[in-house]
C-alpha cells in the first residue's frame, strides 16, 4: 500500500493565543480550527529559536540552532527531512518565500521542487545593505523614515511588500496536478508569510487607514530595526500608540491567511488528497506585542515568541496507536517533529536526528525542553555567529524557566505556575532551583556543544 | 507526428537536423560569432521588410537571447509580447520584470486569457491527455498569443524557436506564414544548438532564469513541465511526451 502523503504547514510568526482552537474569542482562524477539531493538537507546543533562522534548523533538520557551525548554512552533518524521505521514494516539494529559507541557506536540499518565490531578484547582500541605510535613516532622521515609508506604502500599495497565500497555493495546486498519474506518495512542505511582520492591512487589500498604516509601520520599523539605541523610547511610544491597530492587523492578516489554508485544505479534499494525507499545521515562532517592553521577534526567549500552534491530522484510517481528536498538554518542542513525521510514514529517522517521536508514549524522565537565540552586529543579521557570548539559551520544564544571556551573563528565572507571563525575575532569591535548571542547561550543552568546530 | 512515439535522446538533435531545410542545415555548423551576424542579418530583414512588428519573450533562455540580440536593432517602442499562462513558475514572473527593467524596455505587454481553466479543463479530461494539452495551450497560450496580434495589427512576429528542438520546429523557414491573423513569424534563431544558446549567454554575461538552476532544461508551465537531468537527454525530455506528439496540431493553433 501506498505511504500517506505528508503535507506540512508552517506560518510564520504566528501566536497560538490568536487561534480559536487555542481558546481566542475573535473569530480569526475557523479553518484552521476546523481542522484542528480532527486532528491531534499540542496545546502547549514550543519552537526551538525565536526566528526563523533560529527555529527552522530544529523544523526540518531536527537539530539545535547553535549545533555545530550555527545555522548559517543547512549542511552536513545536518540532514533536511526532505533528503530522508526522498530518499524512500517520496516526490518532495517546498514552497516558501522567506529569504532565510532559501539556497542560499542550504535548505533547497532533498527537494524534486524548490519553490523560493520572491518579488525581486536583489541580492540578500543588497537586502542588507538596504537595511544598513534604513537603520541610519531612522537613526538620525525618524520623522523622514515614517513618511518615506509612508509615502512608498501609499504608492505602492501593500502588493509588492510580501509573497501573499494566494500566490503559494497557485504554485501548490500547479505541483500537485503535475503529479496526477504517478501514483508516488509525495511530501510537500509550504511557508506562509502574511502573519509576518508588518502584518498588512488585509481586510480591505488595498486601502488603509491612517491609524492603520502608521501602525503597520511603528512594527515595520521595531521590527527592521530591534529594539536597542536611542530610539528605543521613540518607537516603543509610537507602538504603544497604534497597538490596538497593529494587533488588529495582525488579527486581520490571520483571518486572511486562514482563509487561504481552508482554500487549500479544500483544494485537497476535492483531489482527494486530504482523507489520506498526514496534514500538519505549525509556526516557526510568535511574536511579542509589548509583553517584554519589546515587538516582533529578535534574540528573545519569552514564551510570547517561542509559543506556537502544533496540530496534526492523521490519515482518516490511520492504525498509528493514536487517534485524531486527541489533546496532547505535556510541553513539546519543534526539535520532536521531524522524527514524528518519519516515524508516522514508518520512515527510520536520520541518526542526526535529535528529537524524538512525539507520539512515543513510553514514561519519560522530567519533561525539559531548551530553546537558543543569538544575535550578530555583523552585517546586521542572526547568522554571523562565532562567539558563546552572542547567545543566548533557555530550558523551561512545567514549572520553571530558566535563561541564560552568555553576552552579559544575566540569567533569569521564572516560575511559569505562577507567573506564566514571565514578568518576575526570581533568579536571585531561588537559589536552589536556579542552580538546578542551570545545571541542566551545562547537561543539554555538553550533549549538543554550541557552535562548535566540525 | 501525432501517431509516432517521441524519441527523447539526444539522437533527436541529430533527427531534427536531418530534416531541416538545405537552405538552413549548413549554417548549423557557423560559429557563434557567424551565428550571431547571420541571426542580426534576418532581424534587419525582417524589420525593412515588415512596418510592424513585435517579439515574443517567455522568459526561457531562446527568447531571452533573441532579445538581448534584437534589442539594439529593434525600435525601442516594439512591442515586447509575455504571455502569462497563469500557471508559470514564480521565479519566471520575477525574472522577466528583472529583464524588463534591467534592460530598459519600453514597450513591454503582458497578456493571459480572461479565465483561468486549468482546474476544470483537468476534471474533464485529465491531465497531460492530448485533449487536455491542445485546448490547455490553445486556451492559455496560443489564444491571448493570436489575439494580441490582432489586437496590436502586427505584420511579422519574431519568436525564439530553434529547428533542433523539435520535428516540426525543423522543417520551419527564417520566414513562415500563419493565419488568424495573418502574419509572418520571424525565425532568427533557426540553425541554433542549444550549446550555441549557452556559450553565447556565457560570452556575453546574460542572466537566465533562475529556473534553470533547478534541473530543467525547457520550460513550460509547472503542471507540464519535469526537470531533465539527465545529460543524454534531449532538452525538450521534460516537456511530456504527449505535448511533443500533438505538437503539429498546437502549431496550426498558432503555437511556437
Amino acid at each position: 500500500m501506498k505511504n500517506p502523503n505528508l503535507i506540512l504547514i508552517t506560518i510564520d510568526a504566528l501566536r497560538p493565543n490568536h487561534l480559536g482552537f487555542m481558546g481566542c474569542d475573535e473569530k480569526n482562524s475557523p479553518n484552521i480550527d476546523n481542522l484542528a477539531k480532527e486532528s491531534v493538537v499540542f496545546k502547549n507546543a514550543f519552537s526551538v529559536g525565536p526566528t526563523t533562522p533560529y527555529s527552522f534548523p530544529s523544523i526540518l533538520t531536527s537539530t539545535y540552532p547553535l549545533d555545530y557551525q550555527g545555522p548559517r548554512e543547512i549542511k552536513e552533518p545536518r540532514v533536511l527531512i526532505s533528503e530522508v524521505l526522498k530518499k524512500e521514494g517520496y516526490a518532495t516539494a517546498a514552497f516558501h518565500s522567506s529569504a532565510y529559507l532559501s539556497e542560499y541557506f542550504g535548505y533547497n536540499k532533498g527537494w524534486d521542487f524548490f519553490s523560493d518565490i520572491h518579488f525581486t531578484g536583489g541580492s540578500l547582500k543588497a537586502s542588507w545593505l538596504k537595511k544598513i541605510f534604513n537603520r541610519m535613516t531612522i537613526s538620525f532622521f525618524p520623522r523622514l523614515f515614517f513618511w518615506s515609508a509612508y509615502l512608498k506604502y501609499r504608492i505602492e500599495g501593500p502588493k509588492n511588500i510580501k509573497v501573499r497565500a494566494p500566490l503559494v497555493n497557485r504554485v501548490v495546486k500547479d505541483y500537485i496536478y503535475s503529479l496526477k498519474g504517478k501514483n508516488q506518495s509525495f511530501f510537500i512542505w509550504i511557508h506562509y508569510m502574511d502573519t509576518h511582520t508588518p502584518p498588512l492591512c488585509y481586510e480591505k487589500n488595498k486601502v488603509c487607514s491612517y491609524a492603520e498604516l502608521i501602525g503597520d509601520y511603528a512594527a515595520a520599523a521595531i521590527w527592521s530595526h530591534g529594539n536597542k539605541g536611542a530610539l528605543k523610547r521613540l518607537i516603543k511610544k509610537n507602538f504603544k500608540k497604534y497597538l490596538p491597530e497593529t494587533l488588529s492587523s495582525y488579527d486581520k492578516a490571520i483571518k486572511y491567511l486562514d482563509k487561504e489554508v481552508g482554500e487549500l485544505l479544500n483544494f485537497f479534499k476535492k483531489q482527494n488528497i486530504y482523507q489520506n494525507s498526514i496534514i500538519c499545521v505549525t509556526s516557526d515562532h510568535g511574536d511579542e506585542f509589548l509583553e517584554h517592553g519589546g515587538v516582533g521577534h529578535n534574540i528573545q526567549l519569552y514564551n510570547e515568541v517561542l509559543s506556537i500552534p502544533l496540530i496534526i491530522k492523521l490519515p482518516a484510517d490511520s492504525s498509528m496507536g493514536i487517534s485524531n481528536r486527541t489533546i496532547i498538554k505535556e510541553k513539546v518542542s519543534l526539535i520532536d517533529l521531524a522524527p514524528t513525521l518519519c516515524n508516522l510514514v514508518d520512515v527510520k529517522k536520520d541518526p542526526s536526528f535529535k528529537g524524538k517521536n512525539l507520539f512515543d508514549r513510553r514514561e519519560k524522565e522530567e519533561n525539559l525542553i531548551f530553546h537558543q537565540s543569538a544575535f550578530s552586529e555583523k552585517e546586521g543579521h542572526r547568522l554571523e555567529i562565532e562567539r558563546l557570548d552572542q547567545c543566548r539559551v533557555a530550558c523551561q520544564s512545567d514549572s520553571w524557566k530558566y535563561i541564560i544571556d552568555y553576552g552579559g551573563g544575566q540569567e533569569e528565572l521564572y516560575n511559569l505556575l505562577d507567573d506564566p507571563n514571565e514578568q518576575k525575575n526570581l533568579a536571585k532569591t531561588n537559589l536552589e532551583i536556579l542552580f538546578q535548571m542551570r545545571n541542566k542547561i551545562k547537561k543539554f550543552e555538553k550533549d549538543n556543544p554550541p557552535l562548535s568546530k566540525l | 507526428m501525432d501517431d509516432k512515439k517521441i524519441d527523447f535522446t539526444e539522437n533527436r538533435t541529430k533527427n531534427c537536423e536531418e530534416l531541416m531545410r538545405p537552405e538552413v542545415r549548413p549554417l548549423l555548423d557557423l560559429s557563434l560569432d557567424e551565428k550571431v551576424a547571420k541571426s542580426k542579418e534576418v532581424i534587419k530583414e525582417a524589420l525593412a521588410k515588415y512596418p510592424k512588428m513585435g517579439l515574443g519573450f517567455s522568459g526561457g533562455t531562446d527568447s531571452l537571447v533573441l532579445l538581448h540580440l534584437a534589442l539594439p536593432l529593434i525600435p525601442k517602442d516594439m512591442p515586447i509580447v509575455f504571455v502569462d499562462t497563469q500557471h508559470e513558475f514564480p521565479e519566471t514572473y520575477t525574472f522577466i520584470n528583472k529583464i524588463v527593467k534591467d534592460w530598459n524596455i519600453k514597450n513591454f505587454i503582458t497578456v493571459k486569457a480572461d479565465e483561468d481553466k486549468l482546474e476544470k479543463l483537468i476534471e474533464r479530461f485529465g491531465l497531460k491527455t492530448a485533449e487536455f494539452t491542445e485546448i490547455c495551450c490553445g486556451y492559455h497560450k496560443i489564444a491571448p498569443m493570436m489575439k494580441v496580434i490582432g489586437d496590436l495589427g502586427l505584420d511579422a512576429f519574431f519568436v525564439g524557436l530553434r529547428g533542433v528542438e523539435h520535428e516540426e520546429r525543423a522543417k520551419e523557414s527564417f520566414f513562415s506564414q500563419r493565419t488568424n491573423p495573418n502574419h509572418i513569424r520571424v525565425h532568427p534563431l533557426l540553425f541554433w544548438r542549444k550549446p550555441d544558446i549557452m556559450e553565447y549567454v556565457k560570452k556575453y554575461n546574460v542572466e537566465c532564469n533562475p529556473v534553470y538552476a533547478k534541473g530543467y532544461t525547457s520550460l513550460g508551465c509547472i503542471t507540464c513541465t519535469e526537470r531533465n537531468t539527465d545529460p543524454n537527454a534531449h532538452e525538450r525530455a521534460g516537456r511530456g511526451a504527449v505535448r511533443e506528439e500533438i505538437m503539429k496540431r498546437l502549431r496550426d493553433l498558432g503555437y511556437t
